[in-house]
């Protein structure tokens, strides 16, 4: 039987999944994550830690309590370079999702990025609301109004900026219109002049509908000073963010977090990367999610979201997705030679949450005895953990760390609290528990196999 | 000097074959310059390249990777789980012996 599944996915399902991560859209977008902002997300966040150390806000006296004192009073400044890296995760995404679609369709990526950067900037700015003799200038806005739609709330339209932005050069490369300019010009000259034609339209219908826009319509947004909710003259960022707000808000809901374990096992049960092919559209909004956090916090507020990267990486695939850190320590005593052998390649793997010398080893992957775990640890530790951060026992993500940091230090980091590592040490103990019986079930067999 | 890329999703847990099959190519005294990186940065690096082999959990790209019309074949899953580094350098080896026959 699992043979002809083995064929059918092959033959059937692979197609579509190669359908699915070769989208050149899904891969501009989940490419524009990884290469363009997870650097700056990662550098950002270590900033974000420093600004609001894993400290206990009740530690009284002591060091511990005057490295809190002092990480509050400095926090305007140890929050900067943060503000402006993760901060500006929707700028870089924007350039990022351009530069991405345009190499992919062979045009010039890095002119189109910066082309989709500029129009991004003018959606995320209010133009041309009316004032009391002209419309309002720039410099009537205060920096920290446009702050956030550069970060989480721009995100949807910087990924819609950088498709549109590319399309439209596209379009005016297929239909060859363009300055025509006389024979004898340099060809780089003439180049140049062409390039102007579709990145001037791209910024002048950006500019325009943002005019409109702004001046036509108000957007709710919560203020950061009063912590209410005011109408504002709208943006395009405004305005994508109110209308995918049910979306996104819907992504952090625990079905969702489910959901998403659940795909991303049953991916790897037949020995494709899930978590490659769940964050293909998930990452935006885990990336919204984790920057809504962020923002609470630095407003004094309390975390609203649970659902973001570190859910997974950090507090779900410890060791490994799957879980698999504590079937490798079964595997170094197992009885079976083989077993032992995958367990010494997979231990220092798997403490950087490195698993697939376990998936392809034991191995999980086609094996339905070990399948049946490999899918219920991680599922029922996705339920522990958000039953455990929505009643706040645990305090929520915070910090997306490097997916290698080993478990504990990780979780620890992560949300900024000892509950953090509590939490997964709580998690390798009913992994251990699930997993154990399987591995038995499972070394027996192949003990059988060899002696016969 | 023979270049062999060796891909996996983000170029990480391909690194710990990438090792072994230096260690192999050494001994043989052979000379290859052995690569591990993420699906995305294939195509960037592909003129650098002379033979693809895939992890096994990222098999799904192989259509698409294979455009780049380079030979390409997916690592046995117990190679790739166990990093035995001989039986892929003669994998990558059997993959351009085969192109030029």
């Amino acid at each position: 039987m699992i043979d002809s599944l083995s064929r059918w996915m092959e033959e059937r399902f692979m197609p579509a999944l190669s359908w699915i991560v070769d989208n050149r859209y899904l891969r501009a977008i989940r490419d524009a994550f990884i290469t363009f902002a997870l650097p700056m997300i990662l550098v950002g966040s270590f900033f974000l830690i420093l600004a609001f150390p894993p400290i206990p806000a009740q530690a009284n006296g002591g060091w511990l309590a005057s490295i809190n004192n002092w990480a509050a009073y400095y926090r305007p400044v140890l929050l900067v370079p943060f503000q402006l890296s993760f901060g500006l995760l929707s700028v870089l995404v924007s350039f990022g999702v351009a530069y991405n679609l345009a190499e992919s369709y062979e045009l010039e990526g890095l002119r189109i990025g910066i082309t989709a950067l500029v129009a991004f900037l003018i959606a995320s700015v209010p133009v041309g609301v009316p004032g009391p003799t002209s419309p309002l200038p720039l410099g009537d806005y205060p920096l920290s109004s446009f702050l956030g739609a550069l970060g989480g709330e721009g995100l949807f339209v910087a990924i819609f900026l950088g498709i549109f932005t590319a399309e439209i050069n596209r379009f005016f490369v297929k239909t060859g219109l363009t300055i025509k300019l006389p024979e004898g010009v340099p060809p780089k000259v003439a180049r140049s002049f062409e390039a102007l034609l579709p990145a001037f339209s791209a910024i002048s219908l950006v500019w325009l509908s943002e005019w409109y826009i702004s001046s036509h319509f108000q957007a709710r947004v919560l203020d950061p000073n009063t912590l209410t909710y005011t109408d504002v003259p709208a943006t395009w960022s405004r305005l994508i963010m109110e209308l995918l707000r049910p979306l996104v808000r819907a992504s952090n809901s625990y079905p969702s977090s489910l959901l998403q374990i659940v795909l991303m096992m049953v991916f790897w049960s037949v020995g494709i990367h899930g978590m490659n092919l769940v964050s293909a559209v998930a990452y935006p909004f885990w990336t919204q999610n984790l920057s809504e956090n962020v923002l609470a916090a630095a407003r004094g507020l309390p975390l609203p979201n649970i659902v973001t990267e570190p859910f997974y990486h950090i507090y779900a695939h410890l060791g490994g997705s799957g879980a698999t850190l504590p079937l490798v320590f079964m595997l170094l005593r197992s009885r079976s030679a083989q077993l032992r052998q995958v367990g010494r390649v997979a231990l220092l793997p798997g403490i950087f949450n490195i698993n697939e010398p376990v998936t392809f080893g034991v191995p999980i992957a086609y094996n339905p005895i070990m399948i049946i775990p490999f899918i219920l640890a991680p599922a029922t530790i996705v339920s522990v953990n958000y039953l455990a951060m929505a009643t706040g026992w645990v305090a929520r993500p915070i910090a997306q760390i490097p997916f290698t940091v080993p478990v504990i230090i990780g979780g620890f980091f992560s949300n900024r609290s000892l509950s953090g590592a509590f939490l997964q040490v709580v998690d390798l103990a009913i992994a251990a528990l699930i997993y154990y019986p399987f591995f038995r079930a499972w070394e027996r067999r192949l003990l059988r196999e060899s002696d016969e | 000097m023979i270049r062999i890329a060796l891909v996996c999703s983000f170029g990480m847990s391909t690194s710990l074959l990438v090792q072994s099959m230096e260690k192999v190519a050494r001994q043989r005294g052979l000379a290859v310059e052995i690569e591990a990186l993420g699906t995305g940065d294939v195509q960037k690096r592909s003129e650098r390249i002379d033979v693809i082999l895939l992890g096994p959990q990222v098999r799904y790209a192989q259509a698409s990777l294979r455009r780049l019309g380079k030979p390409l074949a997916v690592i046995d899953p117990l190679v790739y789980a166990m990093a035995r580094g001989e039986a892929a350098l003669d994998q990558a080896l059997a993959l351009l012996g085969g192109e030029k026959n």
